[in-house]
């Protein structure tokens, strides 16, 4: 399918070319198409850190932000709703690397979420009865996974132009990343929230509680926090980098 | 051209902050001397933790980044004295502590300090500790000298304030004179009407606090009490006013956090529409939220809204073809 090349070819080789400037050296660079031969398996391991890390679509592109910061409360619930998503997310960018260079432009975003209910409706099945507590704590963000932003922006930006094997790759690297922000987040809410880690009461924290990290206004704060230090660890990183490429060129 | 907002309050004056925030703190010397009257050394001792722990979160936080040096402005002084004023004498005494973290460290600095605040740090201060501990904020003691004071507290409480016998359409049961003294269950500072009414005039006298937001704020409440009134039917609608006016906080809310400089609009207009949603919301979580005081949660949720309201005035203001003098 790479023959069907566009405009949005363009603007993903563009986008491609600049993430490769920030992240490291050009030849590097993880490119979605790289055009005769398939990708090499350091350009797959580049693209599996990069949806984890600078391009992790929680703490770094602020997707899906209503379902981290409603599940977010217990660590069950996170992990729940990071399988689920994790699995959609491989399994939608199979689907969209195939198709979605063959489907109108109009029809995409509708088909591909259609998909993606298909997709998400099984597996709330099959969590409803393995899990129907922790299904049910999750509520209306389970079924919401098909809805997700996630993997129409993977569909728009990557899976247009991409081989099989590098858009299975990112998107399970963004369904990691998902999964670590929303873990991170889960396991710091429940802990300080209840004292309890995977529905266990932890050691010495019998009787703690402080419930403001258990409601909406704490998960936004410890969120808050959390894309801070990411923030904070990219621009050391950054500053570092610059500082070498200053040195090389004296 | 570029330009550049500078932190708020925007109003050139010969005055200096520390100055603003000396006279803010004599108007709140009542308040602590009230606290003390009714609560003892208990009250004493709770408000110097807030003052003293407001002033360590603000020195630590400017020495760790490196920032001017701001505890000499005396605003985080008063931020404590404002948080204590609005806690029960029966909360523990860690409760200050948290408080003033709150606003002092979250935000405040956070948010880049003094005058760039979006919220009032006290009063988000207050409604952290609200959220987080109902429990221990909602239960207030009756004032009595009998408080130990640093033991706890079990023996002291009462739930029954006047908000929630308005709640459930009983008429309070405490006297007028009662409420203008702030003998009643209730916040430690914040109880005493003619006290807070007097402290409030001297404040407009120093031009540090404007009519409009109060006046607004309190009319709104004042007009929905009489229209409708949760007193029963019996006690009349001047009764239903007043209870509804002196209970609570919403006097010292009105006159000493709605008025902060930083966080309320400056334009005339804006001030009266930032009252009259303050005074709106009020009413409403009073009459169907799950916490008696709506206040706090009201003047709130309004706090982000100064700008646009300013920007609204300043937009009616140049329709009508007039020239932006907004201080006369």
């Amino acid at each position: 399918m790479n023959e069907n090349s566009g405009d949005l070819n363009e603007k993903a080789a563009l986008e491609e070319s600049a993430q490769a400037e920030a992240t490291g050296p050009a030849e590097g660079a993880v490119s979605p198409q790289a055009a005769g031969e398939g990708p090499t398996a350091s350009e797959l391991l580049a693209l599996l850190r990069r949806g984890i890390t600078a391009r992790n679509p929680v703490l770094v592109r602020a997707l899906a932000l209503a379902p981290v910061l409603f599940v977010s409360t217990t660590l069950k619930n996170g992990l729940l709703l990071a399988g689920v998503t994790l699995i959609v997310l491989i399994l939608m960018s199979i689907v969209s690397s195939l198709i979605y260079t063959r489907i109108p432009a109009y029809l995409r975003a509708a088909l591909l979420t259609l998909i993606a209910a298909a997709f998400v409706t099984p597996l709330c099945m099959l969590s409803n009865t393995a899990a129907p507590n922790v299904a049910a704590s999750v509520g209306i963000f389970l079924p919401l996974v098909a809805v997700n932003g996630i993997f129409l922006s993977r569909a728009e930006h990557f899976d247009g132009d991409a081989r099989l094997l590098p858009a299975v790759i990112d998107g399970a690297a963004n369904g990691l990343g998902f999964a670590l922000a929303i873990i991170l987040l889960s396991v710091i809410r429940e802990v300080l929230g209840s004292g309890m880690l995977y529905g266990r009461v932890l050691p010495g924290m019998q009787n703690f509680s402080f419930s403001f990290a258990l409601m909406p206004a704490g998960g936004l704060f410890a969120l808050a926090f959390l894309i801070a230090i990411v923030q904070f660890a990219r621009q050391n990183r950054q500053r570092k980098e610059q500082k070498s490429a200053g040195r090389d060129r004296d | 051209m570029r330009l550049v907002v500078g932190a708020s309050p925007h109003i050139h004056h010969e005055e200096n902050i520390t100055i603003m925030m000396g006279d803010m703190l004599v108007a709140l010397i009542p308040m602590v001397v009230m606290a003390g009257v009714y609560y003892g050394m208990r009250a004493l001792l709770l408000i110097a933790i807030s003052m003293v722990s407001s002033l360590a979160f603000e020195y630590v936080y400017t020495r760790i980044y490196g920032k001017i040096a701001t505890i000499g402005d005396l605003s985080a002084v008063v931020t404590g004295v404002i948080i204590a004023c609005n806690l029960p004498a029966t909360v523990p005494l860690w409760f200050p502590v948290a408080g003033a973290f709150f606003a002092i460290i979250i935000v405040k600095q956070l948010f880049g300090g003094i005058g760039r605040n979006v919220f009032n740090p006290a009063l988000a201060a207050i409604v952290f500790l609200t959220v987080t501990w109902p429990g221990i904020m909602s239960v207030f003691p009756l004032p009595s000298k009998a408080l130990s004071i640093f033991g706890s507290q079990e023996g002291y409480t009462t739930n029954e304030t006047v908000l929630s016998s308005l709640r459930q359409g009983l008429l309070p049961n405490v006297s007028y004179g009662e409420l203008f003294w702030g003998s009643r269950a209730g916040c430690m500072g914040t109880c005493a009407a003619l006290v807070i009414l007097i402290a409030a005039l001297y404040l407009f006298y120093r031009r540090l606090i404007n009519w409009q937001i109060p006046v607004a704020f309190l009319g709104t409440v004042a007009l929905f009490a009489c229209i409708f009134p949760r007193t029963p039917a019996s006690a009349g609608r001047p009764a239903a006013v007043l209870y509804e006016l002196l209970s609570g906080s919403l006097l010292f809310i009105a006159l000493f956090m709605a008025t902060d400089p930083a966080t309320g609009p400056i334009s005339a207009f804006g001030r009266l529409a930032y009252g009259v949603l303050c005074g709106l919301l009020t009413v409403l979580i009073r009459r169907l939220g799950v916490f008696p005081e709506g206040a706090y949660f009201a003047l709130l949720l309004v706090n982000p809204f100064s700008m646009p309201l300013d920007r609204l005035a300043w937009k009616l203001k140049v329709k009508k073809g007039e020239l932006l003098d907004e201080r006369k």
